[in-house]
């Protein structure tokens, strides 16, 4: 579903990403760790179409990222989203749900918390209601691949657990899942395999704790 | 059932407009102090504001095109919010299309305010609503895919101020905007095809004083062209991230080709470059006693005077401070009169003050002047009050279009006025009736002026000397032609010998 040969992405004479090849198959959450810096926004953000690759390819269901097709089917929680300040969380909703030839799903919304806050302007929330709000335009036009920056960022562990659901029944729906994480436990709980980078490179990748372990201990362990 | 492609967009910029006090306060409340600074400035100017209604207009659309929504779409590609759309199957044309189109919801409310504020302060109502709502939007769109273009070339909003300064000085200056074309160097005129200020300028001024929209086309068609090649180019070009480069690639030919284009246009406009109108001339038109035969030309004469000079210029002369009584009166002996009437002093019929055209109109104009001849049956004015009262509001309608400079229109109403005044009255009377409102331009009343607009000419909203004055003009030139002392003007001068009639072939 989710295929990265390959993929070189450089910035300022720097590679961020280097060599990366990565499949995400439909059904399968995979995440991807490492310390600050790794590279895993920039890899996300290549596979959403949002930067240039410099080599390597990159497809979604087939298609190439970026391209109308891709979009239709791909679902992106930006690290630090943008949302359009001067809306309200329901015009919010509406209007992307729109652009993608929808209607706002109203069980997400509420799900996610946002049916009771609909009628207030996004610069008057908290960090935790932005961040549902970016998830829910991640996840309303039901997207088949979904890449996740952070999702558990300035969630209560209330939402958290509300988001694992979420998620687990989006792989149970056949979605494939792409999750940078620096949380240990939604590492572990989430994800069908772990992918380590560092330094832009990938260096190992499999099931368990262990790796999560390796890394989020802190650096100095191989 | 989902809204249509671009509506949902076009609300949402609409939303956080109106939403943003800064916006509405730039967008909105800007242009009401700058015509309010406008009319404090020219406030004793006898110009009517009317007369600059072009120039204001143009610089609400300039500064919102060349500030605000460059402004507000380097700002939001900043923050991040583009990505969101940027994830959209929604093509980068209709975001841009629904940037500019909400955009200029906003400049047309500022633009009724800015109508509704110099209403307010004197300017009459609009002669062509249609035709000036058509311009205005012309100019505006024109000018906001300008600022949609900018807004994707520059990377950061101090860009923005930079790049937009860029555009918006040397349209002000050089385009006609702020400093009228007829005060500009002749080696400056080109550099106003560049850009499409002028050709605002001229086609909002056409309808708000002139004839409407059929004497802009080609300003309206060039403002078009400037539109949509700087939309295709805005497209082109256009960037989600901030830290993408502007790169067409593959479409590079393409942005070649606008730029040809563009050059064509400018080109075409530089060619069919039209005469300038000179700056308005509000001269003083003189006293009575300037154009009687027993008195010598004196220093009172009309002056010409632009005012657009600096605000400290002063007439070269100054008129008299108390009139002369004039010698010549309306007396029976009606011959005697117009023999004392020195109608060699009065201004040339092809000169800009009381014109008098010596041609036939063209086929708008014949259009605009069947008109307002058939609009004349039904005109009260025309009926009400004495017989020297009604030719005298006849009169108004050659004066006001004159100090307005509706050129060419004031060229060829002098002409209606004269066939309806010889329809109406005998040959005799009709000079009487002129004779004595040219000796006593301060009698009788000008409120008619006020009625203009169901003509389908502007009301005339400025100080009255001026008005009288050229209404007097009037009166003295329909009463040389209809007397024979003075049709056209005079001939030159001719050196060459007569032929000797006794000369056979």
């Amino acid at each position: 579903m989710i295929l990265i040969e390959g993929l070189i992405r450089s910035r300022d004479g720097r590679r961020v990403v280097d060599d990366v090849s990565i499949t995400v198959a439909p059904g399968e959450i995979v995440g991807l760790i490492g310390l600050n810096g790794a590279g895993k926004t920039s890899l996300l953000e290549c596979v959403a179409g949002l930067a240039r690759l410099d080599a390597g390819r990159v497809s979604v269901a087939g298609h190439p990222p970026g391209s109308a097709a891709a979009r239709r089917i791909t679902g992106l929680l930006m690290q630090q989203p943008g949302l359009p300040e001067r809306l309200r969380v329901e015009e919010t909703l509406r209007l992307f749900a729109g652009l993608h030839g929808m209607v706002p799903c109203a069980d997400l919304a509420l799900r996610l918390g946002l049916t009771a806050i609909g009628q207030q302007q996004v610069n008057r929330l908290s960090a935790g209601q932005r961040q549902r709000l970016a998830l829910a335009l991640a996840l309303q036009h039901r997207p088949i691949a979904i890449l996740l920056d952070e999702p558990a960022t300035a969630l209560d562990p209330a939402m958290r657990r509300d988001l694992a659901a979420l998620l687990a029944e989006r792989r149970q729906a056949g979605a494939a899942i792409l999750m940078a994480t620096h949380d240990r436990d939604e590492a572990i709980s989430l994800c069908d395999r772990l992918v380590l980078l560092a330094t832009g490179r990938l260096l190992n990748h499999a099931p368990g704790a262990d790796l999560a372990d390796m890394l989020l201990a802190g650096p100095g362990h191989d | 059932m989902t809204e249509g492609p671009l509506w949902p967009l076009v609300r949402a910029n609409l939303l956080a407009s109106l939403r943003n006090p800064m916006a509405l306060i730039y967008g909105w409340l800007f242009p009401l102090l700058f015509l309010a600074g406008f009319a404090a400035l020219y406030g004793d100017d006898p110009v009517p504001l009317a007369l600059h209604a072009g120039q204001f207009f143009t610089i609400t659309i300039l500064g919102s095109a060349a500030f605000g929504l460059p402004t507000q779409m380097v700002s939001e590609r900043e923050a991040g919010l583009w990505r969101h759309f940027a994830l959209t199957p929604a093509p980068r044309w209709r975001f841009v299309v629904a940037l500019v189109l909400a955009r200029a919801v906003l400049l047309a409310g500022a633009l009724l305010l800015q109508h509704w504020a110099a209403r307010a302060l004197g300017m009459p109502s609009l002669p062509h609503p249609v035709s000036t709502v058509l311009a205005l939007m012309a100019a505006g769109l024109c000018f906001l895919c300008l600022g949609a273009f900018i807004g994707n070339l520059v990377p950061n909003v101090p860009a923005v101020q930079a790049l937009g300064q860029c555009i918006f000085l040397p349209m002000l200056i050089l385009g006609g905007v702020a400093v009228p074309l007829a005060s500009l160097p002749d080696w400056a005129l080109p550099f106003s095809n560049l850009l499409p200020g002028r050709h605002a300028v001229v086609s909002i001024q056409t309808a708000v004083t002139g004839t409407g929209t059929q004497a802009a086309g080609f300003e309206l068609l060039a403002l078009a062209g400037h539109g949509l090649l700087a939309l295709l180019a805005a497209v082109l070009l256009f960037r989600w991230e901030p830290a993408a480069r502007l790169r067409p690639g593959r479409r590079g030919w393409v942005l070649l080709l606008l730029i040809a284009l563009w050059l064509a246009l400018v080109a075409v406009a530089h060619g069919r470059q039209r005469s300038i109108p000179a700056a308005p001339d509000i001269a003083s038109a003189g006293q009575p006693a300037d154009y009687e035969r027993s008195r010598p030309q004196t220093a009172a004469a009309p002056v010409l005077a632009s005012p657009f000079a600096a605000p400290t210029a002063v007439p070269a002369v100054a008129p008299p401070a108390v009139a002369a009584p004039p010698v010549v009166a309306a007396t029976d002996d009606l011959a005697a009169a117009l023999d004392g009437v020195a109608f060699e002093r009065l201004p040339t019929d092809s000169g800009l003050v009381a014109p008098i055209a010596d041609s036939p109109p063209d086929a708008v104009l014949e259009s605009a002047l069947a008109r307002i001849q058939r609009q004349l049956a039904g005109w009260p004015p025309a009926r009400s009050g004495s017989e020297e009262q009604q030719v005298r509001n006849l009169l108004l309608i050659a004066a006001v279009p004159d100090l307005l400079q509706m050129d060419p229109l004031e060229r060829h109403l002098p002409l209606l006025v004269e066939a309806q005044l010889q329809a109406r009255f005998a040959a005799p009377a009709l000079q009487r009736l002129l004779l004595a409102i040219a000796l006593h331009p301060d009698a009788g009343s000008v409120a008619a002026r006020a009625d203009l607009p169901a003509l389908g000419l502007p009301a005339h909203a400025g100080p009255e000397p001026a008005l009288r004055g050229r209404v007097m003009l009037y009166a003295f030139k329909l009463l040389g032609r209809a007397s024979g002392r003075r049709v056209g003007d005079p001939s030159p001068p001719d050196d060459k010998p007569e032929p000797d009639p006794t000369q056979g072939e």
